[in-house]
């Protein structure tokens, strides 16, 4: 996909380099290591393809919504539209994008697909930022499933009001650091705009037409976001298999470690946010209420999948900006709940 | 690899057929259910109709443009004359990924979380999961029908326990042994599932029973007999003082949905 675009920089096909650098690994780790964690590997292996397929199967479904809402917006909004809706201006257009996941109810997986496509159409940096970073938290699905687990308390409300927060300061740092052209990917070749299947003899699309388009689309995207769906839930299912989870339990204690613990764990877990409230309640007297707090901010910004999926949408430095942004300032959130509402 | 629009878009398609139909499968079988929980089960349902809509749209827009092309140019040849630009080619190499799903869930034999899984997320006999959520109506069951989680839950909210004891628990669970157990106790576990099985929680109530080192680890059994309370780590913890305990099928929805 991506030799269309730059021709030959690399010689070698990525995959063989990846096979290549196993057979290196295996063959100059000393024998017996090798030996006890394949016997480990293969003992665990019914567990690893349950735990892989439990997160694709439930991460899936997502991911398709979003694909689905990014065809629609391809197809059925205008570029005009969108100028119309969100204004140029920084302070508001950002604030105006983080509050868009209101609308558009996606989550982390959902949300990458649909930004990217919006981007194409116009849609500013900041105000692009701040709806991936808090989209997947300020919409009506999550917002009532934090509800639900935690009741409508100051744990919804802090959790709501510091998800925008921290998204629209991103969007603001990135909007006033750089142009979009230098943060944003080239669109991948393979994704084109419309089917040029037959392009000189089409007529104006018919409606059929247009929500064919728009599977099409869709089916595309889903392939192309899909692949970091299957990776990143592999990454996280080998850390949750191979480690031994109380690992994690164990270190988290203090206020300021535990806090940390739950963010790192909210990566590793990589669980959907429409379902992550429920998943923390589980972890309510284990961890503090700021690293609590701090996990249900911070794991719909970043996770395992959704960061592979900013990899293939923005460059490495941007990417790097994208979590280190969240992380510090989910962090501070986390550790001044600790000190200042211990009761939360 | 190398594929032309036309194969590529084909295999995607067939891709999202093949995905579609694994996760009507699972559905189909029931076995969806050692996955996710139930409550999330819909959503399963919805991805696997949207896949065949994909899919089958791709597929048959490939055919409607076929015809189209081959009415437009009945007699294309490679000459000189023609001016249109031949399809792009594209690499195969991402759509291999999600091959990944399809080949895990179609060869490695399905098995829900058991004991191995459980020795690795260790077993809690009093979790502090999902404190504070146990409704009224899960205080009223009656002590036989009380599964590992009620069980639990009681002990982690209920301040006056006193009350439970002597009540006859009926619970079903696999065998776990830890260590640290004396070779005539064991735990009768049960995995709580929220989300996914990437959340599952492993639930134990203690059981004691003279026979209980000769049971494998990992096998399913019903237990029955009065709970007893001990203090455990300053906390009181249910041990149920087994009359019975009988090797049972394991339950076709293996974890506890909290």
């Amino acid at each position: 996909m991506d030799k269309m675009q730059n021709p030959p920089a690399r010689r070698i096909p990525r995959p063989w380099l990846i096979l290549l650098a196993l057979i290196i690994i295996l063959f100059t780790t000393p024998q017996d290591i090798t030996l006890s964690l394949m016997s480990r590997i293969f003992e665990r292996l019914p567990d690893f393809a349950t735990i892989f397929l439990g997160i694709f199967i439930e991460a899936a479904p997502f991911l398709l919504f979003g694909t689905l809402g990014s065809g629609l917006v391809e197809i059925f909004f205008s570029q005009d539209l969108l100028a119309r809706l969100i204004p140029k201006n920084n302070l508001s257009g950002t604030i105006i994008g983080g509050l868009m996941g209101l609308v558009f109810p996606v989550c982390e997986c959902g949300v990458v697909p649909l930004t990217r496509r919006m981007f194409r159409k116009g849609l500013p940096l900041g105000a692009g930022i701040a709806f991936l970073l808090a989209a997947p938290v300020l919409n009506p699905i999550v917002l009532l499933s934090t509800a639900s687990a935690f009741g409508p308390g100051l744990m919804l409300a802090l959790r709501a009001a510091l998800s925008l927060i921290i998204a629209i300061s991103t969007g603001l740092i990135f909007s006033s650091s750089s142009p979009a052209t230098e943060i944003l990917k080239p669109a991948p070749a393979f994704a084109p705009p419309q089917l040029h299947f037959n392009p000189p003899a089409t007529p104006a699309p018919g409606l059929a037409e247009r929500w064919r388009s728009v599977l099409a689309i869709a089916l595309d995207e889903f392939f192309e976001m899909g692949r970091y769906l299957v990776i990143g839930a592999l990454l996280a299912t080998a850390m949750q298999t191979f480690l031994p989870q109380n690992l994690l339990v164990s270190i988290g204690k203090g206020p300021i470690l535990s806090v940390i613990a739950m963010m790192l764990l909210a990566v590793l877990l990589s669980i959907c946010s429409t379902v992550d409230a429920f998943v923390a309640l589980g972890f309510i007297g284990i961890f503090s209420p700021g690293a609590i707090l701090a996990f249900l901010v911070f794991g719909p910004m970043v996770d395992i999948k959704s960061a592979l999926m900013y990899a293939r949408v923005f460059n490495p430095r941007a990417l790097l900006y994208l979590i280190l942004f969240p992380f510090l300032l989910s962090l501070l959130a986390g550790i001044l709940v600790n000190y200042y509402l211990p009761g939360l | 690899m190398k594929l032309t629009f036309t194969a590529y878009r084909r295999l995607q398609a067939i891709l999202a057929l093949a995905l579609a139909f694994y996760l009507f499968n699972i559905i189909s079988s029931g076995k969806l259910l050692w996955y996710i929980n139930a409550r999330f089960a819909w959503l399963t349902l919805l991805g696997m109709f949207g896949l065949f809509a994909l899919g089958a749209n791709m597929l048959d827009t490939l055919r409607r443009s076929r015809a189209q092309n081959a009415q437009a140019a009945p007699d294309h040849h490679h000459d000189l004359e023609h001016d249109h630009t031949h399809p792009p080619q594209a690499s195969a190499w991402p759509l291999i990924y999600l091959l990944i799903p399809l080949l895990i869930g179609f060869l490695i034999p399905a098995q829900p979380l058991g004991a191995s899984a459980a020795s690795n997320r260790g077993v809690a006999v009093s979790g502090a999961l999902a404190a504070g959520a146990i409704s009224p109506a899960q205080l009223q069951t009656g002590p036989d029908q009380r599964t590992v989680l009620d069980w639990i839950r009681i002990f982690n909210t209920q301040t006056d326990l006193e009350q439970y004891a002597g009540q006859t628990a009926n619970i079903i669970g696999f065998v776990y042994r830890d260590p640290r157990l004396p070779a005539n106790q064991f735990l009768a576990s049960r995995f709580a599932v929220t989300c996914c099985v990437a959340d599952a929680f492993a639930l134990g109530m203690l059981v004691e029973w003279p026979a209980g080192a000769s049971l494998g680890v990992d096998e399913w059994v019903q237990v029955k007999g009065p709970v007893k309370i001990i203090e455990q780590n300053g906390r009181k913890v249910p041990v149920i003082q087994a009359e019975s305990v009988r090797q049972v099928e394991a339950p076709s929805q293996p974890y506890l949905f909290p």
